[in-house]
Order: C-alpha cells, then sequence, then structure tokens
C-alpha cells in the first residue's frame, strides 16, 4: 500500500489526470481514502487544476493586436527589397568580376591589353613608356587619356555600338559593363570586323561583356 | 459530388514558402503561431506590452533566419516559444519587471524574482468572484521563479505535452516533469498564504460557490 510520502509524489499527477496506470491509481485513491491530509492534498491540487483551467479559459482567446501583424508585414517586404539589391550587387559583381578575369587572360596572354576604367584607357604602347611591369595592364594618365580621346566624341550613345552577337540586345547596355581595349588588326579580325591593308594598326574600341564573359558589342574610340 | 477536403499546409512548408519571400506563407504561419506565443509571454509577464513587443521581436527573428528552425529539434510552435522565452528572460533581468505577492517566500534557497513593481492584468468585472479567483491565480503564477513559473505556463495554461514544453524550453523531459511538479506544489504553498489573512471575501465566496454547486 503507498504511503503519504509517496501519495506526495504522485498528487499533482493525480490532480492533472495525466493518465497513471490503472494499479497505481488505485493504490493513490486507496491511500486517500484512508488519509485525511493527503486526501486534502489531493482535493486542494484537484482545485487549483481547476482554477489554472479557468486561467487558461480566461486567456484562450488572447492574441497579439492587428498592429503587430501590420508591422511584421512591412518588415516581411522591407526584408525582401534589400534582398533583391544584393542579388541586384551580386549580379554586377560577378559580371565586373568576369570582365576584369577576360582582361587579365587577354593581357598574360598577350592579346589585347585592357583594363576596367569607366572612360579610362590603356595601350600597350603606353603602358610600356609609363614603365609598367611586362606583360602587366598600367593604368594611363589622365592626360594620356585626354590625348588619347580626345578626338572622341565621349556623349557616344548606345546606337555607336555594333552587335557581335546576334543576340545581343541593345536595351542590356545598361545592364552589362563596358571595357574599354586596345585591339590589334588580328584582334578585329577574330571578332569578324574589317582590317586595314597594314594589318598591324591599333584601335581603341569599348566593348561589352556578357556575363559569361564575351563581347557583346563593339564602339570604335579611335584608331 | 465530390468533397471537398481542407489542406492544411505544413509549418515546414510554409516555412519553405515564405523563405522565397512568400509574403501569404508568412501571413499564415504568424497567425497560426502568434497566439501561443502571445499567450505565453502575458502569462510569464502579465504585461500586455511587454507580450506585444516580444511577439513582435520573435517573428521578427523568423524573418531575419528562418534558416535557423530545425524540424529534428522540435515543432515549429515550440521553437518560437524557445526565441520568445529567451528574448523575454533578457527583457525581465534588464527591466526588472517583477510581481509582488504577498508573503511571498522562495523555500529551498530559491532566490526570488517577485518583488517590485508588476502591471497587473485588467479583468473583467462580469463575474467578481470568478474574475476573484483568476486574479488570484494569476497573481500566485507571476509570483513563482521563472524556472517553475514557465513550465506551469506552458504544460498547465497553454496545454503542451512534456515534450513538447521540453523543447522550447531546451531541457530533458525529467526536468519539466520535476519543475512542474515543484512549482505547482510552490503555487498551492501561495495560494494557501494569500487566503490566510483573515479568510478573505475571495477565499469566503469562493467557498460558497462550491457548496451551491
Amino acid at each position: 500500500m503507498m504511503n503519504c510520502e509517496e501519495f506526495e509524489q504522485m498528487a499533482q499527477a493525480l490532480a492533472r489526470d495525466e493518465g497513471l496506470d490503472v494499479a497505481t491509481l488505485e493504490s493513490a485513491l486507496t491511500h486517500a481514502d484512508s488519509c485525511e491530509s493527503c486526501d486534502a492534498l489531493l482535493e486542494e491540487a484537484e482545485s487549483l487544476t481547476s482554477d489554472l483551467r479557468a486561467l487558461a479559459a480566461h486567456h484562450a482567446a488572447e492574441a497579439a493586436p492587428a498592429r503587430v501583424e501590420t508591422r511584421l508585414l512591412l518588415a516581411f517586404r522591407h526584408r525582401r527589397e534589400p534582398d533583391l539589391n544584393g542579388l541586384e550587387r551580386w549580379r554586377w559583381s560577378a559580371a565586373l568580376a568576369i570582365a576584369a578575369a577576360v582582361v587579365l587572360v587577354l593581357a598574360v596572354t598577350g592579346r589585347p591589353q585592357a583594363l576596367w576604367h569607366p572612360g579610362g584607357v590603356a595601350t600597350a604602347g603606353q603602358s610600356g613608356q609609363s614603365g609598367r611591369t611586362p606583360g602587366m595592364p598600367a593604368v594611363v594618365s589622365a592626360t594620356q587619356q585626354a590625348s588619347q580621346t580626345a578626338a572622341v566624341d565621349d556623349e557616344e550613345g548606345a546606337d555607336s555600338f555594333v552587335p557581335l552577337s546576334g543576340t545581343f540586345d541593345l536595351d542590356s547596355l545598361n545592364e552589362d559593363p563596358i571595357v574599354r581595349v586596345v585591339l590589334t588588326g588580328e584582334d578585329l579580325e577574330s571578332l569578324g570586323l574589317p582590317v586595314g591593308d597594314s594589318g598591324d594598326e591599333q584601335v581603341v574600341a569599348d566593348l561589352i561583356i556578357a556575363n559569361d564573359g564575351t563581347p557583346q558589342a563593339i564602339r570604335v574610340v579611335s584608331w | 459530388m465530390a468533397i471537398v477536403r481542407p489542406i492544411t499546409q505544413s509549418d515546414s512548408y510554409l516555412l519553405r514558402r515564405m523563405s522565397t519571400g512568400d509574403e501569404e506563407a508568412f501571413r499564415t504561419l504568424y497567425q497560426r503561431c502568434q497566439g501561443p506565443v502571445y499567450r505565453f509571454v502575458l502569462h510569464m509577464s502579465g504585461s500586455p506590452a511587454i507580450a506585444e513587443d516580444v511577439t513582435q521581436e520573435v517573428f521578427l527573428a523568423l524573418i531575419r533566419d528562418a534558416g535557423r528552425f530545425d524540424p529534428s529539434r522540435g515543432t515549429l510552435p515550440a521553437y518560437l516559444l524557445g526565441i520568445g522565452r529567451n528574448l523575454l528572460l533578457r527583457r525581465l533581468e534588464k527591466e526588472r519587471v517583477f510581481v509582488a505577492f504577498p508573503g511571498a517566500n522562495e523555500p529551498d534557497g530559491q532566490e526570488s524574482s517577485n518583488s517590485g513593481e508588476h502591471a497587473l492584468l485588467v479583468v473583467a468585472a462580469l463575474d467578481p468572484v470568478r474574475n476573484e479567483t483568476i486574479g488570484r491565480v494569476r497573481q500566485a503564477v507571476l509570483s513563482l521563479p521563472a524556472n517553475y513559473r514557465e513550465v506551469v505556463v506552458l504544460c498547465d495554461l497553454q496545454e503542451m505535452s512534456y515534450e513538447e514544453a521540453a523543447a522550447a524550453l531546451r531541457c530533458a523531459l525529467g526536468t519539466v516533469r520535476s519543475r512542474l511538479h515543484r512549482g505547482r506544489s510552490l503555487l498551492m504553498e501561495k495560494l494557501r498564504e494569500f487566503c490566510k489573512p483573515g479568510e478573505n471575501a475571495a477565499a469566503a465566496n469562493k467557498a460558497k460557490l462550491s457548496r451551491n454547486r
């Protein structure tokens, strides 16, 4: 038979109707019937269960005010926007990284030497004059740039670009990076462009580079 | 005639949708889970303002990093309750929002967190006896040490299973069981003390009500 100490350990579970096994339940109830203090304890615990249920029922319909949902939905929308901006930034970074890689490969392999420089120009000859490390592209000074582009209309629009790819869309001009390069006659030929008789001419041109690094359109800056 | 069955989308499915920017999925999740979170904080703090703030913070945390939820460690409501619990405990610690309760002495050297100022909830005066009982029990719950209070709130007031409560509190199932036993015993002591002074009117009314049943 259950003693008072054991009953005390059991009282809360009994009062919460926790589904004790039949033998334990019978033993506990038999003890409560024969022990006044344990019977009172059980009654008190059952009263507590009842009171707690009343408290729970009283608050059952409580919910966060509607303004919380409104604020959270705003935050959710706001949260998405930076993500999209981030994606856009990522796309630009990726495109620039690819363009830089193309430029580096061209420079290392002795192909047309180019730099990413908004409005800037780099040429092999000028680079040599400025004492750059052989094989590495160099930035042209502002003076050199000015003389190089003196005959060029910097405000030339999208119309001056000649598509190199059948799929190129001029509307994408604002999306893909533009790289200014110096091309030899051989390079021009590889791009399917007409070459002069001498074949050793150099042309400064702007290339629109797609995300995969392929040139999409060309605009001759000076020759 | 075709039988149309309501389709309930799982929390995991909604969470995935939400992660792809689906606002409706987030709204559904919020409406499904906000109630338990709000009521948990309300019962734990006794303050609707804190419950509102913490509920908002919980779902902001979900918006910020839904990927942190690991379904193998419990349900989404339990996960959100866990976040709410941590935020609430930090806030209570910071703001020292405590509950005053007459004659509250913690047994076993337990540190009491039950003195000072507290914003009591307003009880609608529809049934004075019932409301007095509810108010008294609420005060007693609020006066429990936090580790006992949270299991009483989760298991007795929110009717969560031991398993769910253990997941929310990130503790062992046996810990939940023993804390609930201890918490309820403390509640009984507090309610007894509350009734001591001259067998106050509420206790008398309750007894009268019991006899009339």
